[in-house]
């Protein structure tokens, strides 16, 4: 574990409530752009981001890992399969296209027409696309590789399954990106 | 070397797993075989425009807000000490539980004593009337019988007095002799 994180864990520990605050910005690209990609641009990405945070906080003093932000990464994981469990069961259609943001919402350059912006960035809207039709257990080890940083072997270990099987995901995922992107190749090779 | 094996070392080397000696094999392989190195490039260009551009997301103002509530408020319950996790974990401790335990069986045994028969009145008694027939039995001149005991103040009285007359001492005149 880093130092950084070591200290800024200690600093909470002893009351310091900000240093909480320091880890959450800290690990916040990592952790929200795991689960905005993970469930789509629906409205439940801020309600899970929190609820991980709250679990953070209710079990930190029981943490003893070295790797927080595996830990971290992990409890996202367990939040994301309940509520795509849920959310099999409870949510219509209807309400689900309801909730669903789009793209030019939660794409950065607020200040720019978000139609302009998407014809500008078809390769961005082309990989999303490409990734949110991966199977559930390829996308996952994609995010957490390319989005989170985290290692196949902690990949693994969240999943419960092999290092092989981690990297032979990943291999599919990118074989599957890979077809979905040929005609864009050429813009990749810049 | 399989390519299919090639393609995991790869990736293994981009995430910096891969031992040197790993390493080492892996760049003398990709030197020799096209198709490898082709891997490399498309599979590196991928993960990099992924991770371009994919978003990140805008997250709302109140949720930082309502992690910072909650992490306000356990800090204070923490620092009251009345969190029940706090307490639990507290009691947890193995010297805690011990200390615990001693203190229960001092208390049970401080209970037995005091509520112990040969403490109380009737205890008393006793003792004090096995002291005067001892005494009595030293002392030739007295053929004193004694009756049961029955743990009032007035027998304990007369037994006192008994024994200090037979040790030559003036007696309490208000408490008669004549249980005999």
């Amino acid at each position: 574990m880093e130092d950084t994180d070591y200290k800024l864990l200690a600093r909470y520990k002893a009351g310091q409530t900000e240093a909480l605050e320091s880890l959450v910005e800290k690990y916040r690209r990592q952790l929200f752009g795991y689960i905005i990609n993970m469930r789509g641009y629906g409205a439940d990405a801020d309600e899970i981001f929190q609820e991980v945070w709250f679990r953070v906080i209710k079990k930190i003093h029981t943490y003893k890992h070295k790797n927080f932000l595996g830990w971290l990464m992990r409890i996202a994981h367990n939040i994301v399969i309940d509520k795509a469990r849920h959310k099999k069961h409870d949510v219509s259609l209807d309400q689900e296209r309801e909730n669903q943001k789009s793209l030019a919402d939660v794409m950065p350059g607020g200040e720019q027409d978000p139609a302009e912006l998407l014809q500008a960035d078809t390769l961005g809207q082309k990989i999303s696309e490409a990734v949110a039709e991966l199977p559930a257990e390829q996308k996952e080890v994609f995010l957490m590789r390319v989005k989170s940083d985290l290692s196949f072997k902690e990949i693994a270990g969240i999943q419960k399954v092999s290092i092989n099987t981690a990297l032979a995901r990943m291999q599919y995922a990118l074989a599957k990106l890979r077809e979905d992107l040929k005609e864009d190749y050429k813009e990749l090779n810049r | 070397m399989k390519c299919r094996e090639i393609e995991q070392k790869i990736l293994l080397a981009e995430s910096g797993e891969l031992s040197d000696r790993e390493s080492e094999k892996l760049v003398s392989h990709l030197s020799d075989c096209r198709h490898c190195e082709q891997y490399r490039q498309i599979a590196r260009r991928i993960v990099a425009a992924a991770r371009e551009k994919l978003p990140d997301g805008n997250l709302e103002p109140n949720v930082m807000k309502a992690i910072r509530v909650a992490a306000n408020k356990e800090t204070m319950e923490r620092a009251e000490g009345f969190t029940s996790q706090g307490v639990i974990l507290w009691f947890r401790r193995p010297s805690i539980r011990i200390l615990a335990c001693a203190a229960a069986l001092v208390l049970i045994a401080c209970g037995l004593f005091v509520l112990s028969p040969t403490n109380g009145a009737s205890g008393r008694i006793s003792n004090l009337n096995a002291i005067l027939v001892m005494v009595s039995e030293e002392d030739d001149s007295s053929a004193l019988q004694y009756p049961e005991v029955t743990g009032s103040e007035s027998q304990l009285k007369m037994l006192a007095n008994q024994l200090l007359a037979i040790e030559g001492f003036a007696t309490d005149e208000s408490i008669g002799a004549d249980f005999l």
